[in-house]
């Protein structure tokens, strides 16, 4: 059975997490690749980046923490909404957080392209109504 | 803010003050009414004298009118001594009738005038030539007459004249006496304030040393409370960020753990799973403590306070813990609460914790009564919940708002003994007090206060208790 996902871009700064979040994912073989970038500043470059195809990447999952240096989830999500239109295959893009404190959910709540948040550690439950809602009924 | 001088001091010098001060007034007025009687005295004293000024010039004008008569009849020849004559008697009448008229109210001398205008007549017709009993001793009787009736009216002013003299002393005497008692008093008076001024002076000094204390220690008092205020924001920011970075190595251990018992947890075998149980409840307990904390410390915080009816709150909890009222076949019943200006979700985690805990603590078999009431303090309200279960001796109700304290034995009840710091937080955050009272076997009853600034309505009407 094909996975649901052909590409998936975690970015997250934290090892133990991304350890725990690949292992999750190929368990519920929700991917066919998965890409870890550790902070928003390498995850722009890397979407900005044309691949060996001459293609920029365009990972259908994204799932972005809050917490990373250099550039944190906030500020990724600032220059992800200027980013060009995707278009048609626009990803869908997923919140990571510790615990949701009703600022953060305002916070999310105000940007466009954001789906939804996911409080870690990832459960194969979480991913189950991940599958769910990147369905386009489900995002309309 | 009253000045505590000795009452008796201020109150007697006070009194005599007043009397002193009444007196001057009968004084001041007896001596207007002095003055007043001096005025009119005076008044009628010179109407005399001007009617006997008046008296005088005409009984002159009479007496010359009758000299010169005289003198014409003896001088000149009968046939012009008519025209002087009558020109004479004329004059005399009119000395007679503004004599008359002076007289007009005095009937005494009216008739003496009357006798002298007679023997006026009696004595022009005579000098005139004609037959009159007119002798001279009739002239005598004029003369006599006229007299009389000057010294009558002298007689009269003398009289008036000696009265306003006397009077005059009188009243000069009562005046300056009346002037000095007026000094006397006055100076008594001021005898009487110089102390009690003096005294006040003093009050106002100690007075003063007083508020200045009250101030530098108010001044002390509020730099100490600020101070507490920004310890406590301190300690909340603090327990904020503690609890917040230790969730993620937390979670982080738990995940592992899990990893660890998928891929090994059979391979270890023997009582490893047990381990894991263990290990796995221990990290759960934990991660609760630390989300609890966390909670704790966001207590009330940036979050923005409206109307809350805590009635209503209290309809809504009851509603919420139907399941748990009907299981226990308990009842909750609630009299009125004011509205007030608060935070609403924390109001009714208040309500909910108790309320629950009520429910919650009863001995085995029994069914829990949870009474909730509100009774009107000089500072404001106190709302009591009141439960018929098992109660706390001495020993526990100092434990009982401790962060996760448990009085009971583990597995007794269910809970994590989080609820009533969190219940104390709140009702701080709404300006209260929250407190207990509990008797072992019998129940216990929370108490907590709402000071007058929070409150928002005042009872029209009590409502009938709600169930």
């Amino acid at each position: 059975m094909n996975p649901p996902v052909n590409h998936l871009l975690l970015i997250d700064d934290s090892p133990a997490d991304n350890y725990i979040h690949r292992r999750r994912i190929a368990e519920a073989a929700l991917a066919a690749k998965v890409v870890v970038k550790n902070n928003g500043r390498e995850a722009l470059d890397y979407l900005m980046t044309p691949d060996d195809t001459g293609h920029r990447p365009a990972p259908e999952l994204i799932f972005l923490d809050i917490n990373m240096p250099v550039m944190d989830g906030w500020e990724f999500l600032d220059h992800y909404g200027r980013l060009d239109a995707w278009g048609p295959n626009e990803p869908s893009l997923f919140l990571l957080t510790t615990s949701v404190t009703e600022s953060d959910k305002r916070r999310a709540d105000g940007i466009d392209g954001l789906i939804g948040y996911l409080e870690k550690p990832l459960t194969s439950v979480q991913i189950e109504s991940v599958v769910r809602r990147m369905n386009p009924e489900e995002r309309a | 803010m009253s000045f505590s001088v000795s009452a008796s001091f201020t109150d007697r010098n006070r009194r005599s003050v007043n009397r002193a001060l009444w007196v001057a007034g009968l004084i001041v007025v007896g001596l207007g009414t002095l003055a007043m009687i001096n005025v009119a005295v005076l008044g009628t004293a010179r109407a005399a004298v001007t009617r006997a000024v008046a008296t005088e010039r005409a009984v002159d004008k009479l007496l010359s009118a009758l000299d010169r008569a005289a003198v014409v009849r003896e001088t000149v020849p009968p046939a012009e001594a008519i025209a002087g004559l009558t020109y004479e008697q004329r004059r005399a009448e009119s000395a007679l009738g503004e004599l008359s008229r002076l007289y007009a109210n005095d009937p005494a001398r009216a008739a003496t005038l009357d006798t002298v205008a007679h023997l006026t007549a009696d004595r022009f017709t005579a000098l005139a030539g004609g037959a009159t009993a007119y002798r001279s001793i009739d002239y005598d009787t004029l003369n006599d007459r006229i007299d009389r009736l000057l010294n009558e009216e002298q007689r009269t002013v003398d009289a008036r004249r000696n009265r306003v003299r006397l009077l005059a002393i009188g009243m000069g005497v009562l005046q300056a006496g009346g002037f000095l008692a007026l000094l006397v008093l006055l100076y008594y008076v001021y005898r009487r304030l110089l102390p009690l001024n003096r005294r006040l002076a003093e009050e106002v000094e100690e007075k003063d040393e007083i508020i200045d204390r009250h101030e530098s220690t108010e001044l002390t008092r509020r730099m100490m409370v600020e101070r507490l205020r920004a310890r406590n924001q301190d300690l909340d920011n603090f327990a904020y960020i503690a609890s917040h970075d230790l969730q993620e190595p937390l979670r982080t251990v738990r995940s592992f753990i899990g990893l660890l018992r998928e891929d090994h947890g059979q391979d270890l075998g023997g009582d490893s799973l047990v381990y894991f149980q263990f290990i796995n409840e221990a990290t759960e307990r934990m991660q609760r403590m630390i989300t609890s904390l966390l909670r704790y410390s966001q207590l009330g915080r940036s979050i923005e306070r409206q109307s809350v009816d805590l009635s209503g709150v209290i309809q809504d909890v009851i509603s919420d813990l139907g399941a748990q009222i009907k299981a226990s076949e308990g009842s909750v019943t609630a009299g009125w609460l004011p509205t007030i200006w608060g935070l609403e979700s924390e109001m009714r985690q208040l309500f909910q914790n108790l309320i629950s805990n009520a429910l919650k603590f009863v001995d085995p078999g029994q069914k829990p009564i949870v009474v909730i009431d509100c009774e009107a303090t000089e500072e404001g309200y106190t709302v009591s919940i009141s439960d018929n279960g098992i109660g706390m001796d001495e020993a526990a109700l100092d434990k009982i708002f401790n962060m996760f304290s448990r009085v009971n034995k583990p597995g007794a009840y269910a809970g994590y003994g989080i609820g009533l710091t969190f219940c104390r937080k709140i009702v701080e955050l709404h300006g209260g007090v929250l407190s207990v009272q509990s008797i072992p076997g019998e129940g216990t009853t929370f108490y907590f206060t709402l000071p007058f600034y929070v409150i928002q309505s005042e009872p029209a009407r009590k409502p009938p208790p709600v169930n």
